[in-house]
This record gives C-alpha cells, structure tokens and sequence, in this order.
C-alpha cells in the first residue's frame, strides 16, 4: 500500500527531473561490523555473512570479516558455524524446530556482538500456480503480459506475522536483492485463508518459458524483520519521494554497535512447472 | 486569573476621565461595493485621539462635545477629511473611494499608506491586500496569497513551491489559518503547489507572526487571518479569467441594493482534459484535477444587525481509470451576526464548521480497499469590542470547539477483498477559549495593548486511550463513552505590545506572547502530504507552549509611502514534538508512541523595506535566523530543523511602465535546508545502506530564484464597461535547479558503487492568463 501511494504521488509530481552531482560527505572512519544471517526450519546449512562498513563512496564490495567465531543456539541446543568462504559462515545441515528463540554469537577482535530472534512458524503453500496475465485485458492497464507467480496459503491467526517470497527458476534465484522481493505483514490479513494472490511476476522469455520449473520460499520473517526491511528500503531504493521522511538509521537487532539482522523465520516451499 | 482581570479593567476606568462626551460610531466601507474596511483609522489629528474599524469595520470614537475636523483613512483609499458637530452621539457610515492611480495626471499616492508601520500598536505583524499580492509575478499564472506570504521575513519555505511556511521557527502546523474566522487544515491544492485561496474571493490577508492577539489562540507560531470579499452592495459584476493551469469566475453584487451583497466563486484546473486528448492510454486515464467554490452573502437587518454567511468547498482529485482514486478537501462554514448593542459596544456572535477528508480507494479484483479520514471541528463564538473611550478600547469574548478526529478507517470493498479492515479509532475533544484585552494609549507617545486569553482543552469520548511503557510500548487501553471528559488541559496565555513613538515617523514596539496548541499534525517529510493526520494533546501528549518576546524599530520614510522595520524575536517552546526514525504515522493506533517529546528554540533578526502604492511599489525583506530542537530520544544535542534557513532575501519590485503596462519582478534567496547525509555505508540483501551521524548536520545547496511577469491592461474609457487583462509570466525565469531533495543510490550498472543525485521540480515554467471585470 504505501509503495502505491509512493507510486502515485511520483505520478504527481508534475515534472520531476534528476541529476547526478558530485558531493562531499563527511566520512566517519571507524569500520563496524554488519551481520547479515538467516536460519529457518528447512533442512539446510543455514548461512551467517559477515562484512565491514566502508565509506559511502567506496568503489568495491565490503570487505568481509573473517575469522570470527560464529555460534547459532536455541533453547536447547547449539551449533558452531564453520567458515566455507572469507566472511561466510555455515552451520551443519540441520532443520531446527519452529516456536523457539534462536540467538546468534559473534566473537570477531575481540569483541562479542550478539542477537536473538523468534522463529515464528509457518504455514504451508497449499497451492502454486504460474501463469500469463495480460494486465491489460484484466485490469486495463496498458502494459505487457508477464507470468504471474500465484500461491494458496493460509494466513496465521494473530497479528506479527510478516512474509517474504524468494522465486527460483530452474534452481536459479529470480531475485537477490531485498528491492526485488516482496514483503507484507498481517496487518490488513491477519487470519484470513489468502487465495490466488501474485507474489511475483516474470519476464516470459528472458525469466521463464514454458516447461520451467518454478520453485517458491514462502518466509514468515515476523515484523520486527519487516520493520528493518522497510527501513533499509526507506533509506534506499524507495527514497526520493516527496514526503519522504528524513534520513535515519535503519534499526538492527545486534548488541554492542553492529550493524545488520539475523533472523530465525519458519520456511515453506512448493514447486510448479509453467504449462501455458 | 480574578485579580489580572479586575487589574486590567481598572486600569481602563482609571484611564477614562469624567468629561461631557459624545460618541460617532459606525462603519468605513468602501464606496465602489459598500464592503466594510478592516483597520482604517478615524482620527483627530489636533487632539492625536482616533479609532481604528474592527475586524467588521466598526468603529467609535468619544470625543469632548465640539466641532471637529476627523481625518479617515485606509491603505489604498483616498483619505477623505470629515466636518462632524459632536453635539450629540453621531452615527455614521463613512465612504471611502479606492486610490486610482493615473498616468499623465499626477500619481496619487495614498499618503497614510503606512502610517500603521510606525503607529500602529501590534508588531510582528504584516497585512498584505489582494492588489498588492496581484503584482507579485505568479507561478502558473495563479495568485497565491501564500506564496505572497512566503516573501515576508520570519516566515520560511522549504521545498520549491511548497504552501506550507515556517513562521519564526515554528512548523507548518502552528500556523493558525483562518478562512472567514474558519480553521482551514489543509491549504495544499496539488501537493502544495497552489494554496486553496482562490484570489478573486479573497479581500485581504493579515499574518500575526508574533504579539499574537488574544483573540487569536490554539496555534503557537502565526495567525494567517483570510477574509473573503463581501460582494458588491451597488453594483453586479463578473469577473474571471482563463489561465494556463485553471480558469475562474466570481458574480458579486447587491441582494438588495445599499443592504445586501453576495458573491459566488469558483475555480477548476483542467489538467484531465488535455490528458484526455493524449495518445498515450495511461494518461488517457488518468484523473487529476482540484476546484474551489466560495460564497458570502451579507445582509443589513436593521440599523444595528447585520448577519453573514460564508462557505467554502474545495478538492483534488486524482485517479487513474476506476482503479485507483485519491481526494481530498476542505469545507468550511461560517454564519455571522453583528450587533451593535450601543455606538460603544460591538458584538460579534460567530457559528463555525470547518472539516477536512480524504479518501483513497481502489478497485483491482481481489484487493478492492477504500480507506477514509477526517477531521470536524463545529465552534461557536461570541467576540465583542467596547470603545471604553478614546484611549482604551476593550476587546473581549468566548470561544468553544468541539473537535472529532477519524484519524483513518480502512477496510476491503467488494465481495472478494482479501484485505481485512484497519481502524484507529476516533477521539473528540473540546476546546475553549476566554480572551480579554485592551489597547490603551496611555499618553500621546506610548500605546500599549495587554491581554490574557485562558484556553482549556478536554479529552472526551468516544475515544481509545492507550497508555505506553517507557518504551513508548502501548501496554493498555481504555474506551470512553460520548462526552464523558477524561483528561483536561489549561494554559492562561499573557498577550502583551508596546508601542513608543519617538517622532511622527519613528517608533520602537516591544511585545511579549504565550500561545499554546493542543492539536498538531502527524507529518514528517519534506512536504506536508494530504493524507498527514492531525492529532490532539492527550493524558499522553502534552500541549504545546510557547513564548516569544520581540522588539523591533519602525520607521516610514517619503511621507509615508515607504515602511521600514527591523526586528528581532527569541521563541522558546516546550513540549515539543518530533516523531522516533521510521515513524509510521497512518493507520497507527499507537500512533503516540511513534511521538518523542523535548523543546525548541528560535531567534532571529527580521528587516523589511516596503512601498506598496504608487508606480513604482515592491518589498526588501531579509531574514537571519536559527531554529533548534533537543529532543532526546531523537538526538543528545540540539540540531537545526529542517526549516532552519540562516538566511532568507526576498525583493519584489512592480513598475507600471505605462498606464496599460505594468512589469514585476521578484527574486528569493536562502540557506539550503539543514538535510542528514551519510557517513558511511554498510550492505545488506545487496542494498547499499547509508550509515548516518548527526541529525541535519549537512546542508543542501542554497535556493534561489526569479520570477518575472507582465500585465497588459485593456485601454480605460469612462463608457466601457469591459475591463480586460493579459498576464505573462515566467517562473524561475534563469532556470536554477533548485535541488528538492539530494538522494543517494545505488549505481544499477554497478551495484557495489553509489552516487548522489538531486532532484528539482521545476523548470523554466511560462503561463499566460487573462483576467476580465464587467460591471452592469
């Protein structure tokens, strides 16, 4: 909702121009770590990336952290992550249980930075479908045909629940960065049975064709995740509106002056082949 | 409370002297359409003892039986000089003829024009008529009495084309904007970019930006106070014009000759009808458009009664196809009875209703949602003035609003609504006002007016309250029933002006105010958009206060027909309100927890030159100022707000180069908004997120314009009754990209790089209008 709104108002504005400028910025240089790590109830080796702040300019990647030691635990157990690749983490292959908090341990130079998370659960995708949807012809909008990514699933009762869909295609991910997803909370759902939604859309041809298989993460990340997520969007890729409210730092769930989330969410997934 | 009052009133009675007087009362109206001037001045110069037309333009004036020689003038109006033979009490109602200025003949120059500037008792304060705003160049062609305000100093923009303003460091929501006595919520048609005040309707405009009335209450920071014109008593005419972006028509004139007039008005953009014509579909279907209609009608019942109704509607609207559709507007009413008890006493008995909406609908399949907000206020108030004697003259009078606030209802339409339903529930309250003071010329060099106003304001059912933690958490709530009070607020407001007059053209004026606020709105972007909410004070959010002191210097020079005043203020508000990071201000039933509280600040030093009749007429103002908050939750230091503007120019020059040719310029300048910028960045999911230090610690390159316009007047003969107009004017004619906002993103082509980029709005903007008046 509060992208449409976005949305129209940009419509609005009557002729808005940009341009690039050149501008210096004030740097702090003092380097903070930045979490970045997710763990749900899928079978999988659940990842923990760890990087650096850098200027705002900076021309590169961030540089990674390495040499941590990163322990993930919940309220009965708990596993060390081992390093696979310079900043990244991994635990073993384990599915832990939903309903439990989970708390994530880093001792990176000395220091220890800590989070915990509720791993909220899930309910499954009853049904996907993928098909071609011409907006034009059903909403008269005058834009292209795509496929659209449609799913059956039943809303959890009781508000806090927030959801986030990763689409796959032939085991590749369609999308990566937290702009192309989407997310939602509860709030205007909450409890109800959530049928033939779109949860995202292809490009036919250069996306998917027929005969691809079609594979969707349905993630319960919780509000608190939401919340951050709407906050990294504010301060990026929907920034630049005209009420936009001022600069502000987007919040983390990390103790001691790290930057970042780790998230515990509940996991379910379903596949479809695209037929027309 | 007692006591200062009963000190006030014997002030006046110690002041008034027991002498054989007689007293000429009435009104000063202008006599081309027999509307009432407001402020002009009935004077005996020998005696230096004169009144001034209230806010109806009454008057009275006591003087010693005798012959007098009374001298009555008003801005714009040829002074006219009265023989009257006090033997008796005198009613009458006096005519003044509106200054016509002409080439080839001398110009007249009204020469009291600014005699207000140096004696007038009240500071801080501007009055601006419609013929002056009319020569300001105007973007899109549409005159815009809030973009005129913009120009005065202390009162400051942010954002191009914005009518929101900033007076003296106070926000967009401590202006007080009063239509017709009516609080008008929203004066933004098109998100910002013209105000609601369609010029033809409006009479004339007064900014209180400091030695605030005491009439005046419920807004710490200006009084904006628009009267909408009355009609014409004499005569029918119609006038409008057809611009670029919308046209206008306004038919004024007697309901019954020398005792009734009315006036209906109306304007429309007509944006959606060219997008009609275009090839591309989307435009095709796009909506967008936004009107205003006024309407006055005033009747004289009698000698001593007179009623007034007036009424306001207007709205935007914007949608694409039935899909989508987002309106608002604002309506406001007002029904007034003058009587005048005795040629001392004048009364005033006002009804009011003002309510602003909107609504955002859509209609696709399975996500169909209408969501709808509003906020009503219904008042009622009884204002009086007593013309105790020459010296004092006594204001005083009562106020009460009842006030209901929907801050959001949204729910799913249609049969198949996936979309569940979403309700902040309403809260009402009821605030009142009690006001008393007096201007007391206390001897021939020093005026002063004192006055106290005592504002109450009551949480009431229906509403929710929620409590919060520390935290700001909400922990619980509790449901009123209708009318039942749950929390009240007072706040006695001390209203206080000097004035010494060091020579006929110099004076220095000092003055002292408190004002309190107990609602405010829930906005926290660059511009204020429709859909912000207002929100009262509450067992959870204090009302606001402020306290401003301002001395300044005033001095006219040419005869009067060029004012000049500097000024300087300091304003502290306690309470004060900014909202936590990420803020989610709609449909937020804890919508106080989102608030953090602390204190601001503001001073400043004002200057302003001022020439508003004859061929040549135009205005230097400049404004040095700082506005500060401290709001701990949000900051540990003090940081500017956005508004804070270090320095502020605006000039306004207007030449009537022939008697058909008249030219202006204007060109403003000032200090980019104080903006946050990152220090660093960090990524996450592939975004590039900024790390952020200060709070608006980083400034925003310096704004500055031009504008130019001409006026090509239709030639003048004594038998013509068409009076016609071209107008050209040129929007920032040098085509400055004035930065709105500066963002930095991600390079899509390379996302591990970043780079700013800012946004401007508006380009070189051309507009052609033609104005026409035809009078039976």
């Amino acid at each position: 909702m509060r992208r449409l709104i976005a949305f129209s108002f940009a419509l609005v504005a009557l002729q808005s121009c940009t341009e690039r400028i050149d501008i210096e910025l004030n740097d702090d240089n003092t380097q903070r770590l930045v979490v970045e790590g997710w763990i749900s109830d899928q079978e999988r080796r659940h990842e923990v990336e760890l990087s650096l702040t850098t200027s705002y300019f900076y021309e590169q990647e961030a540089p990674r952290a390495t040499g941590a030691v990163v322990t993930i635990s919940n309220e009965e157990e708990s596993w060390t992550l081992t390093e696979d690749e310079p900043g990244i983490y991994r635990t073993p292959l384990i599915a832990p249980p939903a309903a439990q908090w989970y708390t994530l341990e880093v001792q990176y130079q000395g220091e220890t930075y800590t989070a915990t998370s509720w791993m909220r659960p899930v309910a499954p995708i009853d049904s996907l479908y993928v098909r071609n949807f011409d907006p034009y012809e059903e909403y008269g909008i005058p834009d292209d045909p795509y496929y659209s990514v449609r799913l059956w699933t039943q809303e959890l009762a009781g508000q806090g629940d927030a959801y986030m869909w990763k689409t796959f295609v032939n085991n590749d991910p369609v999308r990566d960065t937290l702009r192309e997803l989407s997310f939602v909370t509860d709030g205007l759902y909450d409890g109800v049975y959530v049928a033939d939604i779109e949860i995202d859309y292809l490009d036919i041809e250069t996306e998917a064709q027929i005969g691809d298989t079609v594979f969707v993460e349905q993630w319960n990340i919780g509000t608190e995740a939401y919340d951050i997520f709407v906050g990294i969007m504010n301060e990026t890729a929907w920034n630049g509106g005209l009420f936009d409210s001022p600069p502000a730092n987007v919040q983390t769930n990390m103790s001691n002056g790290a930057l970042g989330y780790f998230g515990a969410a509940g996991l379910s997934v379903k596949q479809t082949i695209i037929t027309e | 409370m007692k006591r200062l009052l009963l000190a006030l009133l014997t002030m006046c009675w110690i002041a008034g002297t027991a002498q054989q007087k007689h007293t000429i009362s009435g009104s000063v109206k202008d006599a081309t359409t027999g509307e009432e001037l407001i402020g002009a001045s009935v004077y005996h110069m020998p005696s230096s003892s004169g009144a001034t037309t209230n806010v109806y333009g009454f008057y009275s004036l006591s003087l010693p039986s005798g012959k007098y020689e009374l001298t009555v003038s008003y801005i714009g109006y040829d002074t006219r000089k009265l023989q009257v033979d006090l033997a008796e009490d005198v009613k009458m109602d006096i005519e003044l003829t509106p200054t016509s200025v002409e080439i080839g003949t001398a110009v007249i120059e009204g020469e009291n024009d600014a005699v207000e500037n140096v004696e007038g008792v009240e500071m801080s304060k501007v009055k601006m008529s419609m013929e002056a705003i009319k020569k300001i160049p105007a973007f899109m062609g549409e005159v815009d009495v809030i973009k005129a305000i913009q120009m005065l100093p202390g009162v400051q923009t942010v954002g191009e084309g914005n009518s929101g303003f900033y007076v003296r460091g106070g926000a967009v929501d401590q202006n007080l904007i009063l239509l017709d006595e009516a609080a008008v919520y929203n004066a933004s048609h098109l998100l910002g970019f013209f105000s609601v005040f369609n010029s033809d309707a409006i009479r004339d405009v007064q900014l209180y930006k400091g030695g605030i009335p005491s009439r005046y209450g419920g807004r710490l920071s200006s009084v904006l106070d628009i009267r909408m014109r009355e009609g014409n008593m004499k005569t029918y005419c119609a006038e409008g014009g057809v611009g670029t972006v919308a046209s206008r028509l306004t038919l004024t004139g007697p309901i019954v000759k020398d005792k009734g007039a009315f006036l209906v008005s109306g304007r429309r953009t007509y944006a959606d009808v060219f997008l009609k014509l275009s090839n591309n579909e989307a435009q095709r279907n796009t909506k967008l458009f936004f009107y205003d209609f006024n309407a006055k009608a005033n009747y004289k019942l009698g000698e001593n009664d007179r009623v007034y109704l007036s009424g306001y509607f207007g709205r935007d609207v914007f949608g694409f196809s039935d899909l989508f559709r987002i309106e608002w507007g604002n309506a406001t009413g007002t029904a007034r009875w003058n009587h005048v008890y005795s040629n001392k006493l004048f009364s005033n008995l006002t009804f009011i209703y003002s309510n602003f909406d909107y609504s955002l609908s859509q209609d696709v399949s399975d996500f169909g949602f209408l969501w709808e907000s509003n906020i009503e206020d219904i008042s009622l108030k009884y204002d009086f003035t007593y013309y105790l004697n020459p010296n004092n003259t006594l204001e005083f009078g009562a106020i009460a609003t009842k006030r209901k606030v929907n801050p959001g209802f949204a729910r799913g339409t249609g049969e198949n609504s996936v979309i569940g339903e979403i309700r902040v529930p309403e809260n009402n309250a009821l605030e009142t006002g009690l006001y008393v003071s007096n201007e007391h010329s206390i001897t021939d060099w020093l005026t002063a007016v004192y006055g106290l106003r005592w504002s109450t304001f009551s949480n009431m059912g229906q509403a929710t309250q929620w409590s919060y933690d520390a935290a700001y958490n909400p922990v619980d709530s509790t449901v009123y029933d209708s009318w039942d009070i749950y929390n009240t607020y007072n706040n006695l407001e001390p209203r206080l002006g000097m004035n010494i007059r060091l020579s006929k053209n110099q004076s220095i004026k000092a003055s002292y105010n408190r004002t309190a606020q107990y609602i405010q709105l829930a906005s926290n972007g660059t511009s204020s958009s429709p859909l912000d909410i207002w929100f009262p004070s509450s067992p959870n959010v204090k009302p606001q206060r402020a306290d401003q002191v301002a001395l300044g210097y005033f001095q006219n020079f040419m005869d009067n027909t060029i004012e000049g005043s500097v000024e300087v203020y300091y304003k502290k508000m306690d309470n004060a309100i900014d909202f936590k990071n990420h803020a989610e201000l709609l449909l937020n039933q804890h919508l106080e927890g989102e608030l953090r509280f602390g204190e601001a600040r503001s001073y400043g030093l004002e200057f302003m030159v001022r020439k508003q009749q004859g061929r040549v007429s135009g205005l230097v103002s400049y404004t040095l100022a700082r506005t500060e908050k401290l709001i701990p939750d949000v900051s540990p230091d003090w940081y500017p707000t956005k508004y804070d503007k270090t320095h502020d120019i605006s000039c306004l020059l207007s030449v009537q180069i022939t008697d058909r040719l008249t030219a202006g310029v204007n060109w403003v300048y000032s200090t980019g908004a104080a903006v946050t910028m990152p220090t660093g960045r960090f990524e996450y999911m592939g975004e590039l997120v900024p790390v952020y230090s200060d709070r608006n610690a980083a400034r925003m390159p310096a704004y500055h314009r031009g504008d130019i316009s001409i006026a090509w007047a239709s030639k003048q003969k004594p038998e013509r009754k068409w009076e016609g107009e071209l107008i050209l004017s040129v929007y920032n004619v040098y085509y400055r990209k004035n930065p709105y906002a500066i963002n930095f993103r991600q390079d899509p082509d390379n996302p591990n790089e970043a780079y700013a980029e800012m946004t401007y709005l508006l380009p070189i903007l051309p507009a052609i209008t033609y104005n026409f008046k035809i009078c039976k």
